[in-house]
């Protein structure tokens, strides 16, 4: 038998062997009875936890920072502005600078969308950066969204509300874009709620403003009754036109020419006075004043677009020495203009009110040899032949239009309206005056406008039933 | 029987209508058929002078005849059986005047007359009595058959477009049976007959084609192609600008090109960023002006290329509706695929297609010469649903003769069908602007180039 081999039948005797001691815990056997347990060394072990912790925290803002900085290239970033917490929104300001040049670069190339969505990053990144704002609210007014713009504008007001460049681009914009309702809105809730009273100043432009949109929702008595309140309001003279328009609008004719003319006397070479003293006597069917007032308007101001459409439209009638005037002054409008549609389409949209589709239809065949576009002149064409009385003609180039182009020409469902009407197809007419009306509940100055295209271009019974509908 | 009798006339006059206002002058030309002795029937115009007949015969014949027919005619009305005996024995007369003599003389057989009533009857199914005005159209009646042979045509339009050919086949062949046709003689089973095999040469010429593997491999490549550049249908657009250079040799000339659906053209050419020059196609007639002209019609010769180019689509948009035929030349494992296309005016164009992605690398047009021009089209890209090659390069043989280079396009961007219109007078007319323009232009440019008046002094 070997005896290395155990013997089976032979007991092993026990060996005691000491408990293995580890950093994090220990052995104690307690005495009476004794019972050996294993203890936590518990301040190790948070000391551990809070150093790994601690080594964790500042690689991970390590990462970041050296994501930030060296990966995406960001300026301005700070390792200790990462790693310090409370100091973080500086690396989003840093994050939001950079995005913005990026912005302003890809805007500078031409690339529209791309800028718009990096200008608006810069935004979200950070909402106080005040010259990304204002650029992203210019761009998004070039490219035809006021909305967002003003959105853009009021959501910057909670950081931005002592600015005076947000003010008065955000009131500016609001009435350029006929956003009357959020510019009362503005100027009576976000910026009061926000510190700062602009209607409470000397600053006779916010009141103006005010009363222009009190004009446009609630009429003219209203509007009349807050400038009531704005001490020495009425006798600015730079505020004469408007009050001129509430008084024409109050039926106080004579006052409202009288109040042009008193405000010109004070102030002869204001343009915004002569542009409102042509519009009187055009309003007050003055002619000759008319064309008095529009050829000083345009002596004073031989380049200034207002004074040349006006001159146009004073010397409207087209006979007699209105003819050679009237030509001339179109021609050189005409080559003036001629690389510029916003200039062109107030020109077309002129002699669709006055009813002159040779004009029109001029500037539509320009529009589409210059920018291979007949929009929106061919719009102003339809309306310059329902003006003139051309119907069946009117009819052909709506319903020429209406093959392909249905987006375009929605925004003029009225001239639709006044073609289906002046046809004979009263149902599709009604029809048509009924979509309006749904489409501009919420929008007093849209149906004012509406209105005064029915009646301006002789439709009354087109104009009463749109107006019935709101009555 | 009286009253029969004296209906008799007046069922004849429809059938002698040219005749209806000359009543004397027919029964002067009946007298001297009938000599003297029919005189005395004037006031009984029953035309029974075959074989001069004994009257109480020929009574009792013509009431057989009658009555014969009015069992072969159920339901007829006492007039239409009339007239019936009336014509047949018209067409006794004409076909066989000795059997009109055994008639007149009372000596036909009865069964023979009932044979031959039945078909007389059979060749003229009109005297039944049933509405005349479809019977009496020939058109209409191979319409009407046309309508029961399947697969032949779909409208009516072209059911109406094969009875022409039916008819004008017809008389290549018989001019008898044509005339019979068209003068309402035909018999329904002789023109049923007919009918039917005429739409069996017309199926076996459908199946002919469609059996020639180049033409019948060629829709699938057309639609191919169509779906590439084009887009679907309702996709397509109505309308098309674009502007763009010409260069043929050193010579560059700008333009701007307005086209729309169907052939509506309006062409701008430029000189110094003005237009020097439109031409114009509004689907009728072409024009041109120059600024300060009034426009001119262009006809003649000239005026051939304007409308040849005002078409909208692609030749090979709408092949088969144009009734054009295309077949596929060649279609190599790796090579261009080649498209033949046979208008239905005879002319000949030749599209070559990129095999990967179905845009047209050139299509060549043979000229009546029997020269090919050729446009080669490079650069495509994607505007809206359509490819658009941007360069495009003119070729005769095989010579480069001009490269035209397309700067900008826009499509269905409001383009009236006024615009394509020859200008009438106005007081603003296009050129007379651009006359304008160029006269303002030059001015400006000499006072530019005038010394300043304080060194002029």
């Amino acid at each position: 038998m070997n005896p290395s081999q155990p013997n089976p039948t032979r007991p092993v005797r026990a060996v005691p062997v000491a408990p293995r001691q580890r950093w994090w815990a220990k052995h104690v056997v307690d005495k009476d009875p004794a019972h050996p347990r294993l203890v936590l060394r518990w301040g190790r072990i948070l000391t551990a936890i809070a150093l790994v912790g601690l080594a964790g925290y500042l690689s991970l803002a390590t990462a970041l920072w050296g994501y930030y900085s060296i990966y995406r290239k960001i300026p301005g970033v700070n390792w200790v502005d990462v790693a310090i917490l409370p100091r973080f929104p500086r690396v989003q300001a840093a994050i939001g600078a950079s995005y913005y040049a990026d912005a302003r670069t890809l805007w500078d190339k031409k690339q529209f969308v791309p800028a718009i969505f990096t200008a608006r990053a810069a935004v979200g990144k950070s909402p106080g950066n005040l010259e990304a704002r204002l650029f992203l609210a210019g761009c998004w007014q070039q490219a035809g969204r006021p909305n967002e713009a003003i959105r853009t504008l009021t959501d910057g007001i909670a950081f931005s509300a002592e600015d005076t460049r947000l003010q008065g681009m955000v009131v500016g914009l609001c009435l350029e874009t006929s956003h009357f309702k959020d510019l009362l809105k503005i100027l009576r809730e976000d910026f009061p709620t926000h510190g700062v009273h602009l209607l409470d100043g000397k600053n006779r432009v916010y009141q103006m403003a005010e009363v222009r949109a009190l004009l446009e929702t609630s009429g003219a008595a209203e509007a009349d009754r807050v400038a009531a309140s704005y001490p020495g309001l009425k006798d600015a003279p730079s505020a004469a036109p408007l009050f001129a328009g509430i008084d024409w609008e109050l039926g106080r004719h004579d006052a409202a020419v009288a109040r042009i003319r008193t405000a010109l006397e004070r102030q002869p070479g204001d343009p915004g006075l002569l542009d409102a003293d042509v519009d009187m006597a055009l309003r007050a069917g003055h002619t000759d004043d008319a064309r008095a007032a529009a050829n000083r308007f345009l002596t004073a101001f031989p380049n200034l677009l207002s004074a040349q459409l006006k001159f146009l439209d004073a010397h409207g009638s087209r006979q007699g020495a209105d003819s050679r005037l009237w030509t001339a002054e179109c021609a050189r409008f005409l080559s003036q203009y001629r690389h510029q549609p916003d200039a062109l389409a107030q020109l077309s949209s002129l002699a669709a009110s006055q009813g002159w589709p040779d004009l029109a239809f001029l500037l539509y065949q320009n529009s589409l040899q210059e920018n291979l576009t007949g929009f929106p002149f061919a719009i102003y064409y339809a309306g310059s032949l329902v003006k003139s009385g051309k119907l069946a003609e009117a009819d052909a180039v709506w319903r020429d239009l209406s093959l392909r182009n249905q987006p375009q020409i929605a925004s003029a469902a009225y001239i639709a309206a006044m073609v289906d009407w002046g046809t004979g197809r009263v149902s599709e007419a009604m029809q048509a005056i009924d979509q309006l009306r749904r489409e501009n509940a919420d929008d007093p100055h849209r149906r004012r406008v509406i209105e005064g295209v029915f009646r301006s271009f002789g439709y009354t019974q087109l104009a009463d039933q749109f107006a019935k509908g709101h009555s | 029987m009286a009253n029969d009798r004296l209906s008799f006339p007046s069922l004849l006059l429809p059938r002698l209508a040219g005749f209806r206002l000359r009543r004397g002058f027919l029964w002067t030309a009946a007298g001297l058929c009938l000599g003297a002795g029919a005189g005395a029937l004037a006031s009984e115009p029953i035309t029974l002078d075959i074989g001069r007949p004994s009257a109480a015969a020929s009574q009792m014949q013509q009431q057989q005849l009658v009555e014969a027919i009015g069992k072969k005619l159920p339901g007829a009305a006492p007039a239409a059986v009339d007239q019936a005996a009336r014509e047949f024995l018209e067409h006794l007369r004409s076909t066989s005047p000795i059997l009109a003599g055994k008639f007149a003389q009372g000596a036909i057989d009865v069964d023979a007359l009932s044979s031959r009533i039945d078909v007389f009857l059979s060749e003229r199914p009109e005297l039944s009595g049933r509405p005349m005005a479809v019977l009496t159209d020939p058109k209409s009646r191979v319409v009407d058959l046309l309508k029961k042979e399947p697969g032949i045509a779909l409208t009516d339009l072209e059911r109406r477009a094969l009875a022409d050919r039916f008819i004008e086949r017809l008389g290549t062949r018989s001019q008898s049976a044509r005339d019979s046709l068209l003068a309402g003689k035909m018999s329904a089973d002789e023109l049923q007959s007919r009918v039917t095999v005429f739409s069996s040469d017309l199926r076996a010429e459908a199946s002919r084609v469609a059996v020639d593997p180049a033409i019948a491999a060629a829709p699938p490549i057309v639609e191919a192609y169509l779906k590439a550049n084009f887009g679907s249908i309702t996709e397509r657009p109505e309308s098309m600008c674009y502007r763009g250079v010409v260069e043929e040799g050193a010579v560059k000339r700008e333009f701007v090109i307005f086209k729309k659906r169907p052939n509506k053209l309006r062409i701008h050419i430029m000189k110094d960023a003005l237009v020097a020059g439109i031409i114009g196609y509004d689907s009728s007639g072409a024009w041109r002006q120059t600024p300060g002209k009034a426009p001119v019609a262009i006809a003649g010769a000239e005026a051939g290329p304007v409308a040849e180019a005002a078409r909208f689509d692609d030749p090979l948009v709408g092949f088969n509706e144009r009734g054009a035929v295309v077949r596929l030349e060649s279609k190599p494992a790796n090579g261009p695929i080649r498209l033949r296309i046979r208008e239905s005016d005879g002319s000949v164009s030749e599209s070559v297609l990129d095999p990967a992605s179905y845009t047209q690398l050139s299509l060549r047009t043979l000229r009546p010469d029997g020269r090919w021009d050729e446009n080669r089209f490079r650069d495509y890209r994607k505007v809206g649903s359509v490819n658009i090659p941007f360069i495009v390069e003119k070729w005769s043989d095989g010579v480069l003769k001009s490269t035209t280079r397309i700067a900008d396009v826009g499509l269905d961007s409001g383009v009236l069908d006024r615009f394509f219109e020859r200008p009438v007078t106005s007081s603003l007319d296009f050129m007379d602007y651009m006359q304008a323009l160029a006269i303002m232009d030059a001015r400006a440019k000499s006072l530019a180039s005038q010394p300043p008046a304080s060194l002029r002094k």
